[in-house]
């Protein structure tokens, strides 16, 4: 009996120290989890406490994954919907970039700087504008710099489907900075 | 095409710029440890409440169980009430005994004891049997047993026909 609880002891420890091998690997991608973040949020400082968020859901749940060599992709479904959750709460759709658009109205600001805030002013429009199925493809790819395999994967989705999306999500961010020119 | 991607770069660039991974680590490993640690106000929300309910439940559970094992279950009041009507009915019986005219001398003979043990016997019997729970015993026993005086009567004054 003792040998027993002694080996299920072990097993548990083995379990463990596992999961937190596993851990201190996911935590080699926060910069491109902090990227990711920063695709569907506003700011770089909304983005960093998103990053967080998702490490600290990451450490909760890390039970709870069964496959240990699916983890990286589990990491970045975990910053998509946090990203997304946080999108809803804050109803970043419709008051997407009001920080940006503060700035580009500060009259202190060097000309080019400006331009550069109101051309990423229109770039997070266009970006909060998308359906969500592209912008999740757009922005994994554009600013988690992940590959189509990698997207494909994390979002449960056929190869294709990642480059077909991709293709539409890029002509809509092209066409509507375009239109946004143009006006 | 290429336009919005510089425009992405440079925007990832300055973030990672301002970005300090190890502050991030230290961060992190702080709300984890906030994280791990329970909170006080929720103890103590927690404990109070589970602990005076958990008490107010096993006192409610003990009271059950004394009154299921102690106290006198409801067929002990029902031979109460026999015996109530037993005392009754004797009582009754002997006032109607006293008041009647016809003085029956129950000892003297020994089949009139049996016939009045078996008139007690056939009304206690019968209403069991019919579960006539609103029936009333005192009353019916009363009867019988004027009956029964009547008949030990007529017994009595035909045997004494008989001896003449």
């Amino acid at each position: 009996m003792e040998i027993l609880a002694g080996i299920d002891m072990i097993g548990y420890t083995a379990v463990k120290e596992k999961k937190s091998q596993v851990f201190e690997e996911l935590m080699t991608y926060q910069k491109r989890v902090f990227l990711i973040c920063l695709g569907f949020s506003r700011n770089a400082s909304d983005a960093q406490d998103l990053a967080q968020d998702v490490y600290l859901k990451a450490y909760k749940n890390i039970g709870t994954l069964s496959e240990l060599s699916r983890a990286k992709f589990w990491l970045f479904r975990i910053a998509r919907n946090t990203c997304l959750n946080f999108q809803k709460k804050h109803r970043l759709d419709r008051i997407s970039t009001f920080e940006i658009t503060q700035k580009i109205k500060d009259p202190q600001a060097p000309e080019s700087e400006m331009i550069h805030q109101e051309q990423l002013h229109l770039l997070k429009g266009a970006i909060q504008k998308l359906p969500k199925k592209q912008r999740d493809v757009f922005v994994l790819k554009e600013y988690g710099d992940l590959s189509y395999q990698e997207i494909a994967e994390t979002l449960n989705i056929e190869l294709g489907t990642v480059m077909s999306r991709l293709n539409r999500a890029r002509q809509a961010i092209k066409e509507q900075i375009k239109g946004d020119n143009n006006v | 095409m290429s336009e919005y991607i510089d425009l992405i770069q440079k925007e990832k660039e300055e973030a990672l710029r301002d970005y300090r991974g190890d502050s991030f680590r230290l961060c992190l490993n702080k709300k984890i440890a906030e994280d791990s640690k329970p909170s006080r106000s929720y103890v103590q929300w927690f404990r109070k409440p589970v602990f005076a309910g958990s008490t107010i439940l096993f006192i409610i559970f003990l009271g059950w169980l004394s009154t299921k094992y102690f106290l006198p279950s409801s067929k002990v009041p029902e031979s109460v009430r026999i015996k109530n009507t037993f005392v009754q009915l004797f009582s009754q019986h002997e006032t109607i005994l006293n008041q009647s005219p016809l003085q029956v001398e129950l000892d003297a003979e020994k089949s009139a004891i049996y016939e009045f043990e078996w008139s007690l016997k056939r009304v206690i019997f019968s209403i069991q049997r019919e579960n006539a729970p609103g029936e009333d015993i005192v009353q019916n026993l009363s009867k019988v047993l004027q009956n029964s005086a009547v008949l030990l009567k007529a017994e009595n004054s035909k045997s004494g026909e008989l001896n003449i």
